[in-house]
């Protein structure tokens, strides 16, 4: 058995991706309401490349704007602040995320795909739940696997004992990682998130994914934990960039009740078919950041 | 060199063209559909979502996304290019189920209730399924070959099997 150490995994993970620095930054910036303008487009403009992939992204179909956004001062202004720091992190985010993930079975690609999906599917689920901060939602959505970038390679080697214990003791696959290993891959991205760090409440949504009800915790915001968990699931579901852990994942359908799907199968099928209507956001997204 | 259609979700898509490979990729509880006549080589495939149009009451949808609808259209779009009902040959795969702990709720099991609703859509229309690969918690990828009639399912992390 490989019993995971913590504390040496981190320290081999020392070095953050050079543009979550930038994200993590224009994050704190966009929280504070006396943001200087002029100063928050100084820190985004500074890294060119990534500049260049933002204002792509702001000017992609999706946002429909007439005019073209051409500086980081005018994206500012006409996308407003939380829809520019969810699109700061989908920037910063590919470079780690478009990869191929081997212990997860994951192409290059996959996991890339199945995180654009969640976040679409997170953004959905908060504005049809009265979620106060749907843009929070699609980037909590976007980051909750960060923790499979990490652990991926343990997971290739113990894949076979894990997907046993899911089996002979009936527990997710969550549960199965962090019994065989120590910890699973929720656990490793939250500490990742904090050594980065990440608001708290991310930390929090990438900790709690697979664990979204658990009396024993406080939440800081439960309902975007549950939010993003449905969302996850679904994102599974349908296939998304699947893995050979999605489905094995515990579904948890309190959170549907949680957020006000009704549970029975009308209220499923039809949030699972308006989720499916989501798909061309989700392509057009990609194609825009390709 | 083959070449490869993808059928997206709720996408059906009928072909004679040899050399093309109809491919369902990354299939979780949605169901491949591929039926082929290998008389006139003519095959199709579905890629469904839902078990049911009518619960879901919305205008100008995919036939495909949804299996009542879905089978019907995929053997309309095949007889009408020349395809012989009585020789079809059909087959599924897909409809895992997520993994949840809470037995008792059987409502989140679309795998299941897609895999029912595809069953039933087919004896409606009077086709036989000739095999299935549906159900458990991983997913798969479905092909079928147009060329050779061969039907093949790769489980994430496993071997392509012919079906």
């Amino acid at each position: 058995m490989t019993t995971l150490d913590i504390d040496k995994l981190l320290n081999r993970v020392d070095s953050i991706p050079h543009n979550f620095h930038i994200a993590i930054k224009v994050a704190k910036m966009l929280d504070d309401f006396n943001v200087n303008i002029q100063e928050l487009s100084k820190v985004i403009g500074v890294d060119q490349s990534f500049t260049v992939q933002l204002l792509k992204l702001c000017n992609s179909a999706q946002y429909g704007f007439s005019r073209k956004i051409v500086t980081v001062n005018d994206a500012i202004t006409r996308l407003g602040f939380k829809t520019l720091k969810s699109l700061v992190f989908v920037v910063v985010s590919k470079s780690s995320f478009n990869k191929p993930i081997e212990g997860y079975n994951l192409a290059k690609g996959e996991l890339w795909r199945n995180s654009i999906a969640c976040a679409v599917y997170s953004k959905y689920l908060a504005e049809i739940s009265g979620y106060k901060d749907p843009e929070l939602a699609f980037t909590a959505g976007l980051l909750r696997d960060i923790g499979k970038l990490i652990i991926h390679e343990y997971i290739k080697e113990e894949y076979n004992n894990i997907v046993n214990l899911v089996n002979s003791e009936n527990i997710g696959f969550s549960e199965a990682e962090e019994n065989i290993l120590g910890y699973n891959h929720s656990q490793v991205g939250a500490r990742i998130a904090s050594k980065w760090n990440f608001p708290k409440i991310l930390e929090e949504t990438i900790e709690f994914h697979h664990n979204p009800n658990n009396t024993k915790i406080t939440y800081l915001d439960k309902q975007l934990v549950n939010i993003v968990h449905i969302a996850d699931s679904i994102a599974m579901m349908l296939g998304m960039g699947l893995g050979n852990d999605g489905m094995m994942h515990n579904l948890d359908i309190d959170s549907l009740g949680n957020i006000g799907i009704d549970v029975n199968s009308v209220g499923i099928e039809t949030l699972i078919s308006d989720m499916v209507d989501l798909n061309t956001e989700i392509d057009l997204l990609m194609a825009n950041m390709s | 060199m083959s070449n490869l259609i993808n059928i997206g979700m709720s996408q059906i898509e009928v072909t004679s063209k040899l050399g093309t490979v109809l491919v369902a990729p990354s299939l979780g509880s949605c169901i491949g559909l591929a039926i082929y006549d290998p008389t006139s080589k003519i095959g199709g495939m579905a890629h469904i979502v839902l078990p049911d149009s009518e619960k879901v009451f919305k205008k100008n949808e995919f036939e495909g996304k949804y299996a009542d609808t879905a089978v019907p259209e995929i053997l309309k779009k095949m007889i009408s290019m020349g395809a012989n009902k009585n020789k079809l040959v059909v087959k599924i795969a897909g409809g895992a189920q997520m993994f949840t702990l809470q037995k008792g709720s059987n409502v989140l099991n679309i795998g299941f209730r897609n895999t029912i609703a595809v069953k039933a859509a087919l004896s409606k229309e009077g086709l036989t399924l000739v095999k299935a690969d549906t159900g458990g918690n991983k997913g798969r990828t479905f092909k079928l070959d147009i060329q050779t009639g061969s039907f093949s399912v790769k489980l994430i992390g496993q071997n392509e099997v012919e079906l």
